[in-house]
């Protein structure tokens, strides 16, 4: 008993450490996007040379919006609640949602005078403002443009043929989503390819394998669009799983993640819209070490990285 | 040829996904079913299906074969961790007398993060838990009847629809369930029978994973998140009574098909962005499953199945 009360205390004197941290929020860590974004953060982090602790966490998966407020919160509760100087000294975000889900969290640390960065997902600015409460800066890439230039490669693909696309968005309640499905529809469009179809596999692999699976016994597509690499994925198998042609079906996915990268090499995918994960980190840390410097800290401050599309 | 027409022609194609899909969610319900019908539950199976779907997929990545002795290596290997914490689900529940939702809870998330670690080593990205799906080698075969896939999936369950039969565990579980005091008293080992039908969950949570990740040709650390609940609806919904007692493996079976032509039913229908097409039907289903209630009650919470005396069920009376 005694032995075990010596190790509970030294495990709670371990947890009560004293160090700043950065606390980094990532939407999910299974997938490679956002692993490249801590590696990102962890790089520039290295290169400052600041003793600072990251502290990595998560939502269970894509749209969990409640995981990540629960997180937020306890983060809150334990690093920054009744301390002189709160532990926390910046907050990166990538948020599940883009409406007020996570407004009342954010607004706690910023009244706390901590730095909020978001990354990849912006937060409906009006939300904030109702709550009276603000970003700092959120880095994204420019998904209008993402979704045109995927929906010109889709186009060029089809090579003047009849084209009518099958799109595969992410969860709804994303901006990242909707910018993606607005560029494309748009560009698409105007280019006289036709949508015959919308549907949302809320960024999962397994759900977009299911949704053409389903879809793939009164096929009449042409092509497919996926607002990320993990749906196109799943949208190829189930292609390939139902003894369709994928060679005549050209898929376009959006990250170019490692396996889609791969994928496009050996012709599965015809092409994938590159972001720049690994940058959006880098650029993440300069602001917090940017802002720790500012006094009044700006508000609202976006920075956009431009896409391009790749293959291999 | 043939076989490409037969998988791309409507009908054809819904019964390709239901050879991939029906299987593992079959079979991951009887094995939940065990447990309700002995009065207990394993919410640990969705932790389970992912620890052993990702072993599955490392396994046939490392023999870089999905040749069907490679399948059957990969699989028994993942069913024999199954069936192993499946056993320590048993024993904390059997013989530590453990609450049987916190011990199988508790389990399964341990299973959940080391399949995230073990996966993450695998992938050797950069932080523990975090990793894409891990895809399995080779060419994704087309689900048809002329796939080794398609037989590997009936074989399996197969396997496990005598594996029950043949050991009785419907009826064992359906003794501890009903009156397990009466079972002790008429000389039935009860923390054994117990040990065992953890076991057989957990070893059939094992193989529903690698049963999905061969439908999926893919298998990632949180593809089975919430899995748990779908199958012991799916349980219940074939008749299993939540408090112990009764178990059907036909009815279970049915009940899955039923859960998995609903689910396509909303999957082939509800659209894209504007999710609210989707949100309208699911509503309009919602309410037809409200007016069945109100009409059929009685029927679905099994009173009508209640054994009555002749007194009672005498009209004349």
């Amino acid at each position: 008993m005694k032995l075990f009360s010596i190790v509970l205390l030294a495990i709670l004197a371990s947890c009560s450490t004293q160090e700043q941290k950065i606390l980094l929020v990532l939407k999910t860590v299974d997938n490679p996007f956002f692993v490249d974004m801590e590696k990102g953060v962890k790089d520039e982090l290295s290169k400052a040379g600041l003793k600072i602790e990251l502290v990595t966490k998560s939502g269970q998966n894509e749209g969990d919006v409640g995981g990540q407020r629960i997180v937020l919160d306890s983060q809150f509760d334990q690093n920054v609640a009744n301390r002189a100087q709160p532990l926390i000294k910046a907050l990166i975000l990538t948020p599940a949602s883009s409406g007020a889900d996570l407004v009342q969290s954010i607004r706690r640390y910023r009244d706390a005078n901590i730095p909020v960065i978001l990354l990849d997902t912006e937060i409906s600015k009006h939300a904030l403002e109702s709550a009276k409460t603000e970003y700092n800066l959120v880095v994204f890439t420019d998904n209008i443009e993402g979704g045109r230039l995927a929906a010109e490669k889709m186009v060029s693909l089809h090579a003047g043929a009849p084209c009518n696309i099958l799109i595969l968005n992410g969860v709804a309640d994303s901006n990242t989503a909707r910018e993606r499905r607005e560029g494309f529809v748009e560009r698409a469009q105007s280019l006289g390819c036709e949508i015959g179809l919308e549907k949302t596999a809320n960024w999962r692999r397994e759900q977009a394998q299911q949704i053409v699976g389903v879809l793939a016994g009164s096929w009449n597509f042409t092509g497919v669009f996926a607002a990320n690499d993990e749906m196109a994925l799943g949208a190829f198998s189930a292609l390939r799983q139902s003894g369709r042609d994928t060679s005549k079906i050209p898929i376009v996915g959006f990250d170019a993640t490692d396996e889609a990268r791969r994928a496009c090499n050996e012709g599965r995918l015809a092409a994938t819209v590159a972001q720049d994960p690994f940058e959006m980190g880098r650029r993440a840390i300069r602001a917090a070490v940017s802002f720790s410097r500012q006094t009044p800290i700006p508000k609202f401050e976006v920075q956009k990285l431009a896409p391009k599309v790749v293959c291999g | 040829m043939i076989a490409h027409r037969m998988a791309t022609s409507g009908v054809a194609a819904t019964v390709a996904n239901l050879v991939r899909d029906l299987p593992p969610l079959i079979i991951l319900s009887w094995g939940g079913g065990l447990l309700l019908a002995a009065g207990k539950v394993d919410v640990s199976i969705a932790g389970v299906a992912t620890l052993c779907g990702i072993i599955f997929a490392i396994l046939t990545q490392c023999l870089n074969a999905t040749s069907v002795p490679a399948l059957l290596i990969s699989s028994i290997a993942g069913v024999l961790l199954g069936g192993c914490i499946g056993v320590a689900n048993g024993y904390l529940v059997a013989r530590r007398r453990a609450p049987p939702l916190l011990a199988t809870w508790a389990v399964g998330t341990i299973a959940f993060s080391i399949a995230g670690a073990v996966a993450a080593f695998a992938n050797k990205q950069g932080m523990l838990g975090s990793t894409a799906s891990i895809t399995l080698p080779g060419l994704i075969p087309v689900f048809s009847h002329t796939a080794k896939e398609f037989y590997f999936s009936l074989f399996a369950v197969a396997v496990v629809a005598v594996t029950v039969l043949v050991f009785r565990l419907g009826w064992l579980a359906r003794l501890l369930g009903s009156n397990e005091a009466g079972a002790v008293y008429s000389g039935f080992f009860t923390e054994r029978v117990l040990l065992l039908l953890f076991a057989t969950s957990g070893a059939i949570a094992a193989l529903a994973g690698c049963l999905f990740a061969i439908g999926t040709w893919t298998s990632s650390t949180t593809m089975h998140a919430g899995k748990e609940m779908i199958a012991l609806a799916i349980a219940v919904l074939g008749g299993t009574v939540m408090s112990g007692g009764y178990f059907s493996l036909i009815g279970i079976s049915i009940s899955a098909l039923f859960w998995l032509l609903l689910t396509y039913l909303f999957t082939g229908t509800s659209t894209g962005m504007g999710v609210e097409d989707g949100r309208i039907l699911s509503a309009a289903f919602a309410g037809l499953i409200i007016v069945v209630c109100y009409t059929l009650g009685r029927s679905l919470s099994g009173e009508f199945r209640t054994i009555h005396s002749a007194d009672e069920t005498n009209p004349t009376r």
